[in-house]
């Protein structure tokens, strides 16, 4: 049985207000008032640093940064250090694992990649999972992000895919805490992407990986006043 | 008094490091509730409380790492 589901895009948002909106879903999931909900987005430009990440992998002074326009901000999701800027596709899956009987973080994490991996073989990119390095990777060059949070086995947080962002945030950071080199889909391409065609093709393979189908609007949830 | 127990969480997955307690000693909690975080390769995972009572005992601070199946915490009914 396919898995009713809502979905929501939710254009260019900032990253504290998308934060308190997938919590807020989490806690309507938690109590039945909605169900499973994806969340796409757009943020300004921020840096964040995930529960287990280094501050020194932050290259830069945050006020330094503030001035330029990059917000920082210290997250309760899993991973090291992150960046969103405009171009970038963010996507929170708010999934209840319970209710699916998966409760199982590897089994959702290696979903979310194969979901990506998916999205890029339509644009005849061959992505790569690279052991023990969650993401995708795309000729040793890093594509997209994975960084999750669960709460009684409900997820928020998510995945960011470089699709038409210019890069120029993660020259801040120390990506993961580590050494790598990342890349967009339009500078594999060579070419600026169509962004909502991105969108619909990301949503197809999430609706092929978690077998989704798009649910109607819950009138219980409080979903669409909040929006 | 409750244990409050690593679950499994995954195929694979055989430790947790302890990222963030909700609660300190001595607080009173729900059943339900988040109660303490932790973190597993790129995710974090809330464990709720088991059981509804007082936080008598923190057995793992944060920072620590920990093995499925290890207590973490004791609550008194």
């Amino acid at each position: 049985m396919k898995h009713a589901c809502n979905i929501i895009d939710l254009g260019k948002i900032d990253y504290r207000g998308a934060y308190y909106l997938q919590k807020r879903i989490v806690e309507e999931i938690k109590f039945g008032l909605t169900r499973e909900t994806i969340l796409f987005c757009e943020h300004s430009s921020v840096i964040t640093l995930g529960r287990t990440g280094k501050m020194s992998n932050l290259l830069g002074d945050i006020e330094d940064l503030k001035k330029v326009g990059i917000d920082f901000f210290k997250v309760d999701r899993g991973g090291d250090i992150t960046t969103h800027e405009p171009g970038q596709i963010t996507v929170y899956p708010i999934f209840d694992l319970k209710k699916r009987n998966e409760k199982d973080i590897h089994l959702y994490l290696n979903k979310l990649q194969e979901v990506i991996k998916l999205t890029l073989s339509d644009y005849n990119i061959k992505a790569e999972i690279i052991d023990g390095l969650t993401g995708v990777w795309v000729k040793k060059r890093k594509i997209a992000s994975i960084g999750v949070g669960i709460s009684h086995w409900i997820t928020y947080h998510g995945l960011s895919v470089n699709v038409n962002n210019c890069l120029k945030t993660f020259s801040f950071v120390k990506p993961c805490g580590m050494d790598i080199e990342m890349t967009s889909l339009s500078k594999e391409l060579n070419y600026e992407i169509d962004i909502e065609i991105f969108k619909s093709k990301l949503l197809d393979s999430f609706f092929k990986v978690f077998n989704l189908r798009k649910g109607v609007e819950n009138e219980k949830s409080n979903f669409a006043r909040i929006r | 008094m409750k244990k409050v127990i690593l679950p499994e969480l995954g195929e694979g997955i055989t430790k947790a490091t302890v990222t963030y307690w909700h609660f300190q000693e001595g607080d009173s909690l729900k059943e339900g509730e988040d109660l303490v975080e932790l973190a597993t390769d790129k995710a974090t995972f809330n464990l709720p409380s088991s059981a509804t009572g007082k936080l008598s005992k923190i057995l793992v601070e944060e920072g620590v790492s920990v093995e499925v199946g290890s207590a973490l915490a004791e609550i008194q009914e």
